[in-house]
């Protein structure tokens, strides 16, 4: 089951991965765009 | 006669578990009544205490006409459950809408829930801005409750025979199981769910208030966006939406929980079971890796070249958001419907038909045809090639990952492009009506494939005056595109075999 810490650590993990995404996506647009 | 009798035992089976379903979302309605409340709408609180009546009595009304049948479940019951528990409760729970005046008739009212129900976010209440606080509170929550399912929220609180719930269980679209017991897999989904809305809300509040709203408004407004962004819905307490807020922070932060929350429960289980490794392997993330930008590629590119938007930061706040927010078919916007026809070009709005039938991923609460299924069937394609071009004797098996490691079959293959196709045919035939009706068949098909993948971006179509026929139809393509077909064909041949035996029994009479 999960405990406090993997909750945690879980989250900042989807944050973290999501978050690269969507600086790739910034950065295909900047280029794009440019 | 012996068929007549087993018919009327599944009539109970299934109203039993119905019953059942319909009276704990029916307890819902009690978060509005004490909102209401607490914010002095008296007249609000009638509302819902006459509509958490008129529930409660409906779900006790079946659970007693279905108390002397069989608990355990078959496979027929546990899809008709599903699907007539939706149905059930697209009425009721339709009914405050109705009485708060904010709808012009109670098919509005049940568009609404229904748009709710399958996280779509298509909207035909009126005079959203002025709303009061417990109706809206209703409305996030119907669509928060509808993106984990409402037969995970029963399974959850009470049913303690689990040996028939995942039949249920798959019935509304979902088929992972996160543990070996179901009930304890629905408590899992639902623990991620709360997780993210502590941290979700808390973020929305503490930058509500950083871009000008104030402490309490910025409460509301951060718990309801959040409902609607994780649950890929697409409702905002404001008409304008996400463009309401004007605010790049708010957007980022809408942009991340509606990305995360179209990603599958099995993954958000395994990442939080420290296998990290999972978003790298898994083909549905694959597959929404590539298609989404694949086509934010092909927007940007074309907005670029009819310079709709002065630079590349509105460009990415315009043309990525949108995208995003189809693809996840999540459907908050941050532009007006029209300017998707008069700004956008027909290019752009057509990647934006494809995000948008392709979807999210499977055990989400996303819709679309999952990009589970365009990555099984697009391995499918690339197997039957190689088995072609390679040696007749040699056989290879080819293997996909998704949570495990999983060999490829045929019968993966030919199910997965059976739903796509379904999906196709609800999509073509709502973009015909729609041109029946006179709409242009771009839009036509923009609104079709929004209310096929449960989006909720609208081109300007969907509104309280479009034709009613329209509204019907556009009602049962969200339900079978957020059902998944199967267990609602099961429903309706259930219904004529009723149908059936009743005009043999007349015609021998």
């Amino acid at each position: 089951m999960l405990d406090y810490k993997k909750i945690i650590k879980g989250v900042f993990s989807e944050i973290t991965y999501v978050g690269v995404f969507i600086v790739i996506l910034y950065a295909v647009n900047m280029v794009i765009a440019r | 006669m012996r068929e007549q009798s087993k018919y009327i035992k599944d009539i109970r089976t299934v109203s039993y578990y119905s019953g059942y379903i319909t009276l704990v979302t029916s307890m819902l309605m009690l978060i509005p009544i004490l909102t209401s409340l607490l914010s002095a709408e008296y007249n609000v609180v009638l509302d819902f205490v006459i509509s958490i009546t008129i529930a409660l009595s409906t779900g006790i009304i079946l659970i007693i006409f279905g108390q002397r049948a069989s608990k355990k479940l078959e496979w027929k019951h546990g899809l008709i459950v599903a699907s007539l528990s939706w149905v059930i409760l697209m009425i009721l729970c339709a009914i405050p809408y109705y009485l708060s005046g904010n709808t012009n008739s109670f098919l509005d009212a049940a568009f609404d829930v229904m748009s709710g129900f399958t996280t779509t976010g298509l909207v035909l209440t009126q005079n959203l801005d002025h709303l009061s606080l417990g109706l809206n509170m209703w409305r996030h929550m119907l669509t928060f409750v509808g993106g984990q399912g409402m037969v995970v929220l029963a399974l959850t609180f009470l049913v303690k025979d689990t040996v028939g719930a995942y039949k249920m269980y798959v019935g509304e679209g979902k088929d992972i199981e996160l543990v070996p017991n179901v009930k304890n897999t629905a408590k899992i989904i639902w623990t991620i769910s709360m997780v993210y809305l502590t941290i979700g809300t808390l973020i929305l509040w503490i930058d509500g208030m950083l871009i000008g709203l104030k402490p309490d408004s910025s409460l509301s407004h951060g718990l309801f966006i959040f409902m609607s962004t994780w649950s890929t819905g697409g409702f905002a307490p404001m008409s304008q939406n996400i463009l309401y807020y004007h605010s790049f922070s708010y957007e980022i932060i809408t942009l991340i929980l509606f990305i995360i929350g179209s990603l599958n429960f099995g993954l958000h289980y395994a990442v939080w079971q420290g296998k990290k490794k999972e978003v790298l392997k898994n083909i549905e993330v694959q597959s929404f890796f590539i298609t989404v930008t694949l086509t934010a590629f092909f927007i940007v590119l074309s907005l670029s070249k009819l310079s709709v938007y002065p630079n590349a930061v509105a460009l990415f706040r315009k043309g990525v958001y949108s995208l995003l927010s189809a693809h996840t078919t999540t459907g908050v916007g941050t532009l007006y419907a029209r300017q998707f026809a008069l700004e956008w070009g027909d290019f752009s709005v057509l990647m934006l038909i494809i995000a948008m039938l392709i979807g999210g991923s499977a055990c989400s609460t996303a819709g679309g045809f999952k990009g589970l299924r365009v990555g099984v069937v697009f391995k499918g394609i690339i197997a039957d090639i190689r088995k072609m071009l390679g040696s007749e004797r040699r056989i290879k098996i080819y293997k996909f990952h998704y949570i495990k490691d999983q060999v490829l079959e045929d019968g993966m293959v030919k199910s997965a492009a059976f739903i796509i196709i379904c999906y196709m045919i609800l999509f073509t035939i709502g973009t015909a009506l729609g041109t029946y009706y006179g709409y242009p068949a771009l839009s036509a098909a923009f609104e079709a494939a929004s209310v096929t993948g449960n989006v909720g971006l609208s081109i300007g179509i969907t509104t309280p005056t479009m034709p009613s026929l329209m509204k019907i139809y556009y009602i049962i393509a969200m339900y079978l595109g957020r059902l998944e077909f199967i267990s609602v064909f099961v429903l309706i041949g259930f219904i004529f075999g009723g149908v059936k035996r009743l005009c043999l029994r007349y015609s021998r009479h």
